[in-house]
């Protein structure tokens, strides 16, 4: 994948708990991200909901094909794009999950696996947990979907990683919070700043971030969505509050270099982790060596 | 005390005005646009408090969308009079004064009362106005209450508690005053002692107990740092304080709920009826 490819991220302050008008955001953002010739946007977590659902959850789930969806469908003619959604599962369940969309229709789906459900969080009360992380192929290579939490989770970008992605696409939907001390910036950006950063750059994986704006009862979500090239440069950043798109050019051919100088990937030893967690989930020691 | 003294302001309680106030405005905005009106209203006291939600909210609003209201009562300090009415001007906003005494005299027994619960009184009298000018105007309650003074339960219940919106309500006012200093609040409002200015030579600290500086500085490691009361103490604060101060906010815990209610149903408002405040906005 030798070329620069043309790499999107959209926010935007969803209308709490109806899915109608975001649609019409989301519909904003593809317009112009076609207009600068994008060829995948990635836009915020349950950007077509939005976040602090609570009891609205199950009245705004629905089936990833459900034909409410044709609309997204539809837009993914124009620009393929990760959007996220309230899915309910085969199961009945309730899913915080983003899909994505090419060419008319719907290729993949990641369902949010780390559910957050403490401090501002309560996540796990109203969705259920997805069980995997799954790659798929596009024309910018192989890619992988994690929702918001799921990144603070070391295990899933290495799941991406060893999976053959070569790119993240993180959707979210970031509170605000932490301004003791003087900070200049609240501290829980800079935890997410140095996350897809440190994740990116040593797994050698380029990012699209799209993290959404706005308030919910006194929640500030930080926007900032940014795409950083493989070796965890900026290459763009969006507003921390108004909505908009923001395109950058990727040079896909950076993976290579990114992971010959730095192959931590290539290195991981995943039998070797994989041994010894089975160890730790037999119940034995962790820090035992016997074999 | 070693960790806070009121010269030396504890480092983990400074604020980037320029990170705060930016989030703050943007928080008043969106939420009076929610309510689909373009207006806030703000009662100003002539402290530094309601000077900071004031000031904010003309910075999200501008000066022609703000209203300000002076509501003294014959009680209240003449300093505290002139300085609302300078902060208004600071401000660019003519503000509207509607006097609460004949208001809160015209209560019966008011003359009975004595200085708390005539105090009460007449924090309610200004909530009323404000509620009700905020109809007439079509206008937001912004409210003026911080972190402090909420944790400990320093305030009026349905009083100068009530409100629609706060955007200062997570700032301990150690942290409040270094905002308004930031926004140009004149000296002589930030240095006078706080008041609730509710009978004559009132002060916030002497009726509390503890000066704001050292509060704050135990109150954002209990609260925002979650350590033990041992851990508070072992960094050196005296231990009857902290001890008192944490029962002070476990006592007030009910100013900071909506009324309970007895659930007899499959949903309750309060205790399983999930919904956000900002639904379908």
């Amino acid at each position: 994948m030798d070329r620069p490819a043309r790499i999107g991220v959209a926010q935007w302050r969803p209308v709490l708990g109806l899915l109608e008008p975001n649609l019409g955001r989301l519909a904003v953002r593809v317009e112009e991200a076609a207009a600068d010739e994008c060829e995948l946007l990635v836009t915020p977590e349950l950007g077509l909901t939005g976040y602090l659902l609570r009891d609205l959850t199950p009245d705004l789930a629905l089936p990833a094909g459900d034909p409410t969806l044709d609309p997204v469908a539809e837009l993914s003619r124009k620009v393929p794009l990760v959007a996220g959604f309230v899915e309910r599962g085969e199961d009945g369940q309730c899913y915080n999950s983003a899909g994505y969309w090419a060419d008319g229709k719907l290729v993949h789906v990641h369902r949010k696996i780390y559910l957050p459900t403490y401090g501002l969080f309560d996540e796990g009360r109203f969705f259920a947990r997805g069980d995997t992380v799954r790659t798929f192929l596009t024309p910018l290579g192989r890619l992988a979907i994690l929702v918001c939490e799921d990144l603070w989770h070391p295990s899933t970008a290495l799941l991406a990683t060893q999976q053959g992605a070569v790119g993240l696409l993180v959707a979210s939907a970031a509170p605000g919070r932490g301004i003791s001390a003087g900070t200049s910036t609240l501290t829980s950006r800079t935890t997410w700043n140095d996350l897809v950063r440190l994740f990116g750059s040593l797994l050698g994986c380029w990012v699209a971030w799209a993290n959404r704006t706005g308030f919910e009862d006194g929640i500030y979500f930080t926007g900032g969505s940014a795409v950083l090239s493989p070796q965890g440069d900026s290459l763009i950043e969006g507003d921390h509050f108004d909505d908009g798109t923001w395109v950058a050019e990727v040079d896909l051919s950076e993976v290579g270099r990114a992971r010959a100088g730095s192959a931590m990937l290539r290195e991981e030893d995943i039998e070797l982790t994989h041994r010894q967690l089975g160890r730790i989930l037999e119940g034995r020691l962790p820090g035992e060596f016997r074999r | 005390m070693s960790a806070a003294s009121k010269s030396d302001m504890d480092p983990l309680l400074r604020v980037d005005p320029d990170l705060v106030l930016p989030l703050t405005e943007a928080f008043v905005s969106q939420e009076v646009e929610r309510a689909g009106i373009r207006k806030g209203i703000v009662g100003l006291s002539g402290g530094v408090d309601s000077a900071v939600s004031a000031a904010i909210t003309v910075r999200a609003l501008g000066a022609d969308d703000t209203v300000l209201v002076l509501m003294p009562h014959d009680v209240s300090s003449p300093e505290s009079i002139e300085h609302a009415r300078e902060i208004a001007d600071l401000l660019g906003v003519v503000p509207i004064e509607v006097p609460i005494t004949a208001m809160s005299a015209g209560y019966q027994h008011f003359t009975d009362l004595d200085r708390r619960r005539a105090g009460n009184l007449m924090a309610r009298m200004r909530m009323a106005v404000l509620y009700d000018l905020s109809a007439e105007y079509q206008a937001l309650v912004v409210g003026t209450s911080n972190k402090t003074e909420i944790l400990l339960g320093y305030g009026t219940l349905h009083g100068d508690m009530a409100s629609a919106i706060n955007p200062v309500g997570d700032l301990y006012k150690t942290q409040l005053r270094q905002i308004a200093a930031a926004l140009g609040v004149p000296d002589r409002v930030l240095a006078k002692p706080p008041t609730a200015d509710l009978w004559k030579g009132q002060t916030d600290e002497d009726e509390l107990g503890i000066d704001y500086p050292t509060a704050d500085a135990i109150l954002i490691r209990l609260v925002d740092r979650r350590l033990p009361l041992e851990g508070v103490v072992k960094e050196g604060f005296e231990e009857g304080l902290v001890r008192r101060l944490w029962d002070r906010v476990r006592r007030n815990e009910f100013k900071r709920h909506l009324p309970i209610i007895c659930k007899l149903s499959e949903r309750t408002v309060g205790i399983d009826w999930l919904y956000p405040r900002d639904w379908g906005t």
